[in-house]
């Protein structure tokens, strides 16, 4: 780091008074230390503003998490495999169902869209990084350190205990004496940091950064949803910013904000929380049905069916779900009118849903379908997240929510949505782009096993909790009664078993996903530079894609560019030629390449700043001294991060010189 | 889930079938075909929210069955048709296809058929949720309080209810006279609970500082299990709740129970001797009504407990009639033993109601679990998550704590305690 | 080691320590001396400026070559010309007017003093710090944006929003919405009008955004002068039973009962109408004469006064007797509302700790002033 970096020498020419503005190009830095060069090593990793490389780590992080929360369903299941369960103390069981929640939603689906959507947005509409490549970082830092400060709160006497949802009064200091929810609050306003500085990042690429000739209406429908989630992230973490700040005010400081008998209503924690809680059902959900999106044109050879239709009924999606929280709240006693306006509001939102279903499915309909293990898991998501929304149709009806809600049932609809939507449609994802995130295949034919054992493990683990939950069995309840689990075909004790075994299935499905990726890194075949005959732009670069992602910047002419130059169509017999192979095209792009790239340089700024947060954090549970400690860090990070020019001069990409010498891969110097 | 015709012979609270609701009846077990197959024989769980025993429940269900079904048959035709295209257009060589973006017309249409089938849906709900929140039709008026991790009931004296003279406070099973229209009107003293007995109606929510009214109506004789549903603390779990209709002449004789005044334990019996220990040890919190201290000087005063001062929800359960329900700390556990229990739970909606007013006989008793509660109450059910955060409760307890008795104050204990009746 | 433009801030700071240690100890350790707090701010300042150029190595001017800040070309460029010489003397005279007139007015003189005088330092060390021009601009950008950016953001920030608030204060509850609608119309259709036409130009954007700059403070002031509309007090509950018992106007403003929760499913509503008291509870269609409530338990109750008369509604939480150092004291706790117009309504709050059967006499509900007329309310 250099905060100023000299000029070079002083070469005021001569001729007194005229003196022509000096060249200055700095090139030696002084400073305590100087900005991080190594583009190789831990280093490159720890200070990188590269997108692709902080997609991998939101990947690998956000993978971490899937494991510990994963971990946590299946002590829930383990507990709840018999009557009586006693693997789990009251008390930790509590623990156990929060902490799920609160790793898989933020932890884990948040931050592997977040991986997807850094990685590939800026590849899909031809950029060569995001608009802000260490706000980026930063973003990833605080995502991470937010995530360990939550966790460390196992160690610290006790996780937070009152329910993902933390409704009020029951998550005060009162009912939940441990310093879990204080860990839970201020862990989730890190990552919240992280989820907005990313949205704002990734709306400002998409709208200014596309490659030339990229229309709105010509973008990668992935780039569209992720479009339109961070737009929801953008109005929807502000929210639960607030709440968590009330919260924390509450268990901190003393405040009122929900106490009754200072006349507050505990309901507004509730409205408070599903404001931002419904629009993060989509936030989950979109970005998955984008990677599907993606995956189905391209293994049944064709468009995506009525891709207009599939945009706008995504940001109806987007739009409407701000307009349907209370249906969280129908057994609340919001009064008959609230209920009646946001029980129809609800079925609203079945339509644009029911669209994205039809149009998956008629993309399929005379297509050639390849079933790769990407395209198993995005026909996955169409059947699975189908039968998620069916179920949701019921809960819209309010009366018959009232008979549901808070039971197994809705356990089983809300599993059917993100797990058989959102999780399914990024393991698509995964089999999908492998081979462009590493230049290596995923194996196919473990894939298939961990498809088939997956699915079958989530539809053991969540298809009886629609009859546990018909039968009467309320969530969040650290044990059942043989007394009250009924007999025959319906027998709580039976189907509870079946989901606890189809849990363990579903871990086994997700084991071989970690073993096919451990034995692809080891020796798994080099990726073809195509390997599926890919549409879009993501694909008109080498796997892995260089540091900066595009020798030139391609001028794009349609949707689908890259099929559309890698095929001609027949307009009269509708016959599809191939008129270049993808070598042909790289190589022509390489030919052309642009001269002095221009790269933003790895900086130590962002990784300071965020560690700087969790050390206020727990200075604001345990002692004030460490949040001073903390701020410090936090002031000083701002102020040499803002001292930093955002480039390290000299940093340019220069493409090989005529006589083939060496490729100087970002000049490292400043 | 729904069983089938056949088996309903054989099992208890069938409500009643009369004409226009066999109808109805015969429709969805017509329709939900793979239900009716499922439907095996036995009994299903207490809490089947599709077993409707009351007009309340029932509108909810003939609501949400034909949702159901049509759920049912939009799934099963989305399925046939993507299994179709999987299997048609799977790649068998054929040359890529024409590059399709799609078809207007196919789409609007793909969009208006939802729509239609959800404004079909949609106007039922809007006039049963206004059904299901009247207020102005109410026969019997019960106020219900939540904390952690049980219920009170109270009855307001009133005209409803076939007249109540004075309050009448009770907790554990909510007592209730079939054919009427009973309005549960709830609140909480601490964290939010919600009130649910799925035969009778959906579940609403109990927030402190909040009055929320929940309709109730049974059609025959019976108990019908319940269980708080909204996530209220470490014990969430064990705040079960039960309802028990009786037949509106059974009902005059629980409420005559209830009001009736207090009998003090013949001198020199152990339940005399436990009625010394109940004063010392028990009735700070627990109210008896009618127990009274005698000074030496003669002068009467009754014993009033102060659970302000001692719990952190500022209330314990009145103890005046505990024999008369059968079950206690939070319905979690049951005061018969289970074959007496099993009798109960498995009359006939004739024979329900005598058998419910005998109460709790020495026989009947579930000593087991009664001895282990007053043995070390935090032990049977999980209170602190760490017993030594008592001290943040300002000095007061949450839920009942460990009073050290010995065997034989126990024993004394439950003799006076058998009494209560 | 140190470069000459640490050398004059080490000194600097140095002077200004020991000026700060010799006022303080002889005003007798002077916490509370404004001196005292001045000097050890400009310590503070200067020990930071220290920093940053100790840090910067005076921007990288080799600080070994003895002669660069006299033969460096540098050394030759005339100054450029600056304002904090002037702001630096308003400054100071504001100081001299403030310990004449107003503290505040020291204060800001302070502060002002404080910024002209660190921009002046910054600003002409900068000047020096090289040959090129454009290098020694972007040298003090780089030092004082992030300190400038913020203060300035925060005060203009501050600025806009107490105008706003003066305004909004000002203007009555009807007009008030009217004025925010019209307002952010306004923004709107003219950020609308500045993003459909990107090539407008600069001076024509500052002038629009300097004229509704100036627009806005100039309301604000004008309406903060002229003092803010009569704002009627929600916030109404005593617990004085002087209070309570008459049908005087009293002041009080002891807990906000004007909540979320007491618009909404409250235990039950108290209407006076024709000198008569009922209540409405909820699951009974006729008014009744007595109320149910379970103890230990926040209760809303509205009044509602459907009477020409102003009324106050006073709840007669029983009668206790309590030893206090052996004597016998009887208690009457009382609570009520403020005095309720025609058809207004008010909230109390209430939470009975014991039952009924413990209080000597029965919990009510009256209105001082109207007789015979009175709720029960039963805790059992």
């Amino acid at each position: 780091m250099a905060i100023i970096e000299r000029p070079s020498s002083t070469p005021a020419v001569a001729g007194a008074g005229t003196a022509a503005p000096a060249v200055v190009t700095p090139s030696e830095a002084y400073g305590v230390f100087k900005r991080p060069v190594s583009s190789t090593g831990w280093r490159s990793w720890l200070f990188t503003v590269d997108h692709k490389k902080l997609g991998i780590m939101y990947g690998v992080a956000a993978m971490v998490f899937f494991l510990i929360g994963g971990l946590e369903a299946l002590l829930i299941r383990a507990q709840l495999a018999g009557p009586e369960g006693t693997v789990l103390s009251a008390d930790q069981y509590n623990q156990m169902f929060t902490m799920h929640a609160t790793t898989m939603v933020f932890l884990f689906v948040m931050p592997m869209a977040a991986a997807f959507a850094n990685y590939f947005v800026p590849l899909q509409i031809g950029a060569r990084d995001v608009a802000f490549p260490r706000i980026n970082a930063f973003g990833f830092w605080c995502f991470l350190f937010g995530g360990i400060f939550l966790n460390t709160s196992w160690f610290l006497g006790g996780a937070a205990d009152g329910g993902w949802f933390m409704y009020q009064p029951n998550a005060n200091a009162l009912f939940s004496p441990s310093h879990g929810i204080d860990f839970w609050g201020l862990g989730l306003q890190i990552t919240g940091i992280a989820s907005l500085t990313g949205a704002i990042n990734l709306i400002v690429t998409v709208l200014n950064m596309r490659a030339p000739g990229m229309k709105m209406m010509k973008m990668p429908i992935f780039t569209w949803m992720v479009l339109v989630v961070q737009f929801l992230l953008l109005f929807a973490i502000p929210v639960i910013t607030v709440a968590l700040f009330l919260l924390m005010f509450q268990r901190e400081f003393g405040a009122t904000f929900f106490d009754v008998s200072a006349g507050a209503d505990p309901l507004l924690w509730q409205h408070l929380f599903w404001i931002f809680g419904h629009p993060e059902v989509y936030i989950l959900v979109l970005p998955s049905f984008g990677i599907i999106s993606e995956v189905l044109p391209v293994f049944s050879r064709k468009p995506l069916f009525g891709y207009r239709f599939v945009v706008f009924s995504g940001a109806a999606i987007g739009f409407l779900g701000w307009g349907v929280w209370a249906h969280h709240m129908f057994a609340s006693g919001l009064g008959p009118v609230s209920v009646a306006v946001f029980s129809v509001a609800t079925m609203l939102i079945a339509i644009p849903t029911g669209v994205k279903i039809f149009n998956w499915t008629l993309t399929m309909w005379g297509g050639k379908l390849q079933y790769t293990v990407a395209m198993l898991f995005a026909i996955g998501l169409v059947v699975q997240f189908t039968i998620g929304g069916l179920s949701g149709v019921t809960h819209a009806v309010a009366p018959s929510d009232t008979q549901q809600t808070d039971t197994y049932y809705i356990v089983a609809h809300f599993h059917y949505t993100i797990f058989g939507g959102a999780v399914l449609g990024l393991f698509a994802g995964f089999y999908y782009w492998w081979p462009k995130m590493f230049g290596k295949m995923l194996s196919e034919r473990l894939g298939k096993w961990n498809f088939w054992v997956m699915v079958i493990g989530m539809n053991m683990t969540f298809g009886p909790m629609h009859i546990i939950g018909l039968q009467g069995q309320p969530r969040r309840m650290m044990n059942w009664t043989e007394a009250r689990a009924g007999e025959g075909f319906f027998n709580l004790g039976f189907w509870n078993l079946v989901a606890s075994i189809g849990s363990f299935i579903l871990a086994v499905g997700v084991f071989l996903f970690i073993v096919n990726v451990w034995i692809t890194a080891r020796k798994g075949a080099k990726a073809p530079l195509d390997p599926w005959d890919a549409r879009s732009l993501e694909w008109m670069t080498a796997s892995p894609p260089k540091e900066h992602n595009f020798d030139s910047i391609p001028t794009v002419h349609a949707l689908d560019e890259f099929f559309h130059r890698k095929y001609e169509e027949n307009h009269e017999t509708g016959e599809i030629t191939k008129v270049a192979s993808a070598e042909e095209i790289l190589a022509e792009m390489e030919a052309n390449a642009d001269k002095h790239i221009h790269l933003p340089s790895p900086s130590y700024w962002p990784i300071l700043l965020a560690l700087g947060l969790p050390i206020m954090a727990y200075g604001l549970i345990y002692n004030l001294l460490l949040t001073v400690i903390g701020g410090l860090i936090v002031l000083l990070s701002m102020f040499g991060w803002s001292l930093e020019p955002s480039v390290a001069d000299d940093s340019d990409y220069d493409p090989p010189a005529d006589s083939g010498g060496a490729t100087k891969e970002l000049a490292t110097l400043g | 889930m729904r069983r089938s015709e056949t088996n309903l012979d054989t099992v208890r609270n069938v409500p009643t079938v009369n004409g226009r609701r066999s109808v109805r009846r015969v429709l969805p077990l017509a329709g939900v075909a793979l239900a009716l197959a499922l439907a095996g024989c036995a009994k299903d769980a207490p809490q089947d929210t599709w077993q409707p025993a009351g007009p309340n429940a029932q509108k909810i269900h003939d609501l949400q069955w034909p949702v159901f079904l049509t759920a049912g048959i939009v799934g099963v035709l989305v399925f046939g048709f993507i299994g179709f295209v999987l299997v048609k257009y799977r790649d068998r060589g054929q040359p890529i296809p024409k590059q399709s973006h799609g078809n207007q017309k196919l789409e609007i249409t793909l969009t208006i058929i939802p729509a239609l089938i959800l404004v079909g849906v949609g106007i039922p709900t809007v006039s049963t949720i206004f059904d299901l929140a009247k207020t102005d039709d109410t026969e019997c008026i019960v106020n219900v309080t939540g904390q952690q991790w049980w219920w009170e009931y109270d009855y307001p004296a009133q005209d409803g209810c076939g007249g109540i003279s004075a309050p009448i406070v009770t907790s554990g099973q909510l007592v209730i006279p079939t054919g009427t229209k009973v309005l549960v009107r709830g609140t909480s003293r601490d964290v939010i609970h919600s009130y649910w007995i799925p035969a009778l109606n959906g579940k609403k929510d109990m927030v402190p500082g909040r009055v929320h009214t929940l309709r109730l109506e049974a059609d025959e004789p019976g108990i019908y299990a319940g269980q708080c549903t909204e996530f209220c603390g470490l014990s969430h779990a064990n705040m079960k709740m039960e309802a028990v209709a009786l037949s509106p002449a059974d009902f005059e004789t629980w409420k005559a129970g209830q009001l009736a005044a207090y009998q003090a334990p013949a001198a020199g019996t152990a339940a005399a001797e436990g009625e010394s220990l109940f004063k010392a040890n028990c009735a700070y919190c627990h109210q008896v009504n009618g127990l009274t201290n005698t000074a030496p000087d003669g002068t009467v005063t009754p014993v009033l407990a102060n659970p302000d001062q001692y719990v952190v929800s500022g209330a314990a359960p009145n103890l005046s009639h505990l024999m008369t329900r059968n079950t206690f700390a939070g319905a979690t556990w049951d005061l018969l033993t289970p074959e007496c229990r099993d009798r109960v739970w498995n009359a006939s909606p004739e024979e329900f109601g005598a058998l419910y007013l005998q109460g709790i006989t020495a026989e009947c008793l579930n000593e087991v679990d009664l001895r282990e509660w007053l043995r070390n109450a935090p032990a049977k059910k999980p209170m602190y998550a760490d017993a030594a955060a008592k001290e943040e409760l300002d000095g007061k307890v949450r839920g009942m704590p460990a009073l050290g008795l010995n065997e034989q104050q126990i024993d004394l204990i439950i003799a006076y305690l058998l009494e209560r009746k | 080691m140190f470069t000459t433009g640490s050398k004059l801030f080490i000194g600097a700071t140095a002077v200004s320590l020991a000026a700060t240690i010799v006022v303080g100890a002889t005003t007798g350790g002077g916490t509370g001396s404004l001196a005292t707090i001045g000097l050890i701010s400009l310590t503070v300042a200067l020990a930071f400026l220290t920093g940053m150029v100790a840090f910067v190595r005076d921007a990288n001017v080799r600080g070994t070559e003895p002669g660069a800040t006299t033969s460096a070309p540098a050394a030759q460029a005339a100054p450029k010309a600056s304002m904090w010489p002037l702001v630096s003397v308003v400054g100071l005279t504001l100081v001299g007017v403030g310990l004449i007139t107003a503290p505040v007015v020291f204060k800001a003189g302070v502060v002002v003093l404080l910024a002209g005088a660190a921009e002046w330092m910054v600003q002409s060390w900068s000047e020096r710090a090289s040959a090129s021009a454009s290098y020694n601009t972007e040298v003090r950008r780089r030092i004082l944006f992030p300190l400038e950016f913020p203060v300035l953001g925060a005060v203009i920030g501050a600025v806009v929003v107490y105008s706003f608030s003066r305004i909004m204060l000002y203007l009555s509850k009807e007009a008030g919405p009217v004025a925010f609608i019209v307002v952010a119309s306004l923004i709107f259709a003219i950020g609308i009008l500045f993003a459909v036409k990107p090539k407008l130009s600069k001076g024509l954007v500052a002038g629009v955004c300097t004229v509704a700059m100036l627009a806005l403070v100039g309301t604000g002031a004008a309406m903060a002068l002229s003092g803010q509309r009569h704002i009627h007090e929600y916030a109404t509950v005593s617990n004085d039973p002087g209070v309570c018992a008459s049908a005087e106007e009293t002041e009080i403003d002891y807990k906000s009962s004007q909540s979320v929760a007491a618009k909404s499913n409250t235990t039950a509503t108290i209407y006076l109408e024709n000198g008569k008291l009922s209540a409405q509870v909820l699951g009974i269609t006729d008014r009744q004469q007595s109320i149910t409530i379970p103890r230990s338990n926040a209760s809303h109750i509205v009044f509602r006064n459907l009477d020409a008369e102003r009324a106050r509604l006073t709840a007669n939480l029983g009668t206790f007797e309590t030893e206090v150092n052996g004597t016998k004291v009887t208690e009457k706790p009382v609570t009520c509302t403020a005095l309720v117009e025609q058809d207004g309504r008010q909230f109390l709050t209430l939470n009975f700790a014991k039952s009924s059967a413990a209080s000597q006499t029965p919990y009510t509900l009256t209105v001082p002033g109207v007789e015979g007329s009175s709720i029960e309310i039963v805790v059992p």
